[in-house]
């Protein structure tokens, strides 16, 4: 699209090599797996909200949600808006504590203690092959945006990206992280800001938009629309926002999802894990801004363009002037680098706890574990630097992996949930609710297209797989023998502040 | 086989249809914003977080509290996703 110019290329330089270096400092005073894993628990939990927020904008929402904001209007907000802060809500008042008060390293090892190892094993080899699999996608998407954008060769793209986020965070772990996650999040709202600047100004702001859109045009009727009725047609309807995002999907993401919940574990006390999430939370109040208005300013100022998902590259490289596309394009690169680093992290927690110390060697030293979790580090930014190409040739196969693993999210939620509220919940119950959860999940995406008459099918689905699950764990349940209540109370959700 | 558990479903897939798009936009709304009031309400419900008892706050005034109490600032967030929700058509 276009070359980047020599003062451009300077100030992205200076931000790759900057993040690096900062990644050894940070680095350099630790020693045992709290340290790598957790921060030592000394995270500030306001970086630790900005990293939450930013992890969750990778390169595949920055352009996918611009682009669907580019045809759909502003409905996408409700990605940001309903989706998360209902479920971040809960997620800082019962999920996170929660966690932090029983003193785990990951939602896998909670499993094991609420439920039984077999539980805990299987939910870390869901969720940890879930996370180096999606490593490779990030890596290739990344590669092909930066194509896309600058021209650059597929093979540059992925090693740059591999080599800096890989070297950051093997050397400084999930404070490296987390750190470089704030910085990444301010540069990205300085160059969103920018584009959004310039974009309004272009076209004559909110007014100029609303005159500029023609509503009666066919697609456009619900263009500046964020309530949608199932006969819209849009892909974001009320009935799955609230059925899909809100009640589903966003709560196993913010309550459930490692990468999440580890970096508020990182924090200080129990009271900062929930300041964290509650700032995060206002820090996401305003990403619909950054994201949803400059994907529908480009609906006016770029109108017909053949991939929609391009429209973000498109309004940086025609909009800005030299200097200030530099200062975007390290956001840029920092959207992509953020879901990469995180899912590193998590994905290193979660095989060197819940697999290798459990399986292979129970009586590791804190040292021997970070030394195995730096490795596993190393090994899989490795993976998904081989996996980013064949990603690229065998889309369809990796699109359908990606998918099938998503799946878990629903089901893994609906046992954690019941595991935390129900002591009646059994170990083979949860097995039974997850394999049925998964089983619904994996038929309602086989014959969705025959049965679902409303758009977005995935949002139904997902709602549907933590019903099954959750029945299926509560009928099993009632017929098998749950664990003494000694032994679990400890582990059941109790309202406090 | 998949013709067949499609047309067992489809009924039901159907009926759930009809009576989710039977609901008007206006009733949606009100559904997300008592939704959202449940959940503030229930959070008002958890015990005071009473920060005097931290040591960083012992000593600061009363009012100034308020702010440094989370359930505050999750009910400020709640109720401005209830003004999204009505501004927003």
């Amino acid at each position: 699209m276009q070359r980047l110019s020599p003062i451009d290329i300077a100030i992205v330089l200076v931000y790759l090599v900057g993040i690096v270096i900062l990644g050894y400092f940070l680095g350099r005073k630790q020693h045992t797996e709290t340290d790598y894993f957790l921060g030592g628990r000394k995270l500030k939990w306001w970086m630790v909200g900005a990293s939450l927020v930013v992890s969750d904008i990778g390169a595949l929402e920055l352009m996918g949600v611009s682009g669907a904001a580019y045809v759909y209007g502003f409905s996408l907000a409700n990605y940001d808006w309903l989706a998360c802060l209902f479920p971040m809500v809960v997620a800082a008042f019962v999920f996170v504590p929660f966690f932090w008060r029983a003193r785990v390293y990951t939602i896998p090892e909670y499993m094991g203690r609420r439920y039984n190892d077999a539980v805990r094993v299987l939910v870390a080899l869901i969720w940890g092959s879930f996370m180096v699999a999606n490593l490779g996608i990030f890596l290739w998407v990344s590669a092909k945006t930066l194509n896309v954008l600058v021209g650059w060769q597929l093979h540059w793209s992925i090693l740059v990206t591999a080599f800096v986020v890989g070297a950051y965070t093997f050397m400084g772990g999930l404070r490296a992280v987390v750190v470089t996650d704030t910085i990444q999040y301010i540069i990205l709202v300085i160059g969103s800001v920018v584009i959004l600047t310039i974009g309004w100004m272009k076209v004559g702001g909110i007014s100029g938009m609303v005159e500029a859109i023609d509503t009666s045009a066919p697609g456009k009727e619900f263009f500046f629309d964020t309530i949608l009725g199932l006969d819209s047609g849009y892909p974001l309807t009320w009935p799955a926002v609230l059925f899909g995002l809100t009640f589903v999907l966003g709560p196993a993401y913010w309550g459930g999802n490692q990468a999440i919940v580890q970096r508020c574990l990182g924090t200080g006390s129990e009271r900062d894990a929930k300041k964290s999430v509650l700032f995060g939370a206002c820090l996401k109040c305003t990403i619909p801004l950054i994201l949803v208005l400059p994907g529908m300013f480009g609906a006016i100022l770029y109108p017909g363009i053949e991939d929609p998902d391009t429209i973000y590259p498109t309004m940086m490289a025609e909009l800005l002037p030299v200097g200030l596309t530099g200062i975007v394009f390290a956001a840029f690169l920092a959207a992509l680098m953020s879901s990469v680093d995180s899912y590193l992290n998590s994905a290193a927690t979660i095989w060197t706890m819940d697999i290798y110390k459990r399986c292979f060697n129970r009586e590791a030293s804190h040292e021997h574990l970070f030394r195995v979790g730096r490795v596993l580090t190393i090994v899989f930014i490795l993976i998904a630097m081989g996996l980013a190409p064949i990603t690229g040739k065998f889309e369809g196969v990796f699109s359908y992996f990606v998918t099938l693993l998503s799946m878990f999210q629903g089901p893994t939620f609906a046992i954690l949930l019941l595991g935390m509220i129900w002591k009646r919940a059994t170990s083979t119950g949860a097995l039974v609710g997850l394999l049925v959860g998964v089983a619904t999940s994996a038929t309602l995406t086989w014959i969705g297209e025959d049965l679902f008459t409303a758009a977005e099918p995935a949002l139904y689905i997902a709602w549907w797989a933590f019903f099954g699950a959750l029945v299926a764990t509560v009928v099993v349940s009632l017929f098998t023998q749950p664990k003494e209540w000694s032994a679990i109370e400890p582990l059941m959700f109790k309202k406090v502040a | 086989m998949k013709e067949t558990l499609a047309s067992l479903l489809k009924p039901f897939a159907d009926f759930c249809f009809e009576a989710l798009n039977a609901i008007p936009l206006t009733g949606a709304r009100i559904i997300f914003i008592l939704v959202m009031a449940a959940l503030a309400f229930w959070i008002t419900t958890f015990k005071d977080e009473n920060p005097k008892n931290l040591p960083e706050y012992s000593g600061k005034p009363s009012g100034f509290l308020l702010f440094h109490d989370l359930r505050f600032w999750a009910v400020c967030i709640l109720v401005l996703q209830i003004v999204l929700v009505i501004v927003f058509k």
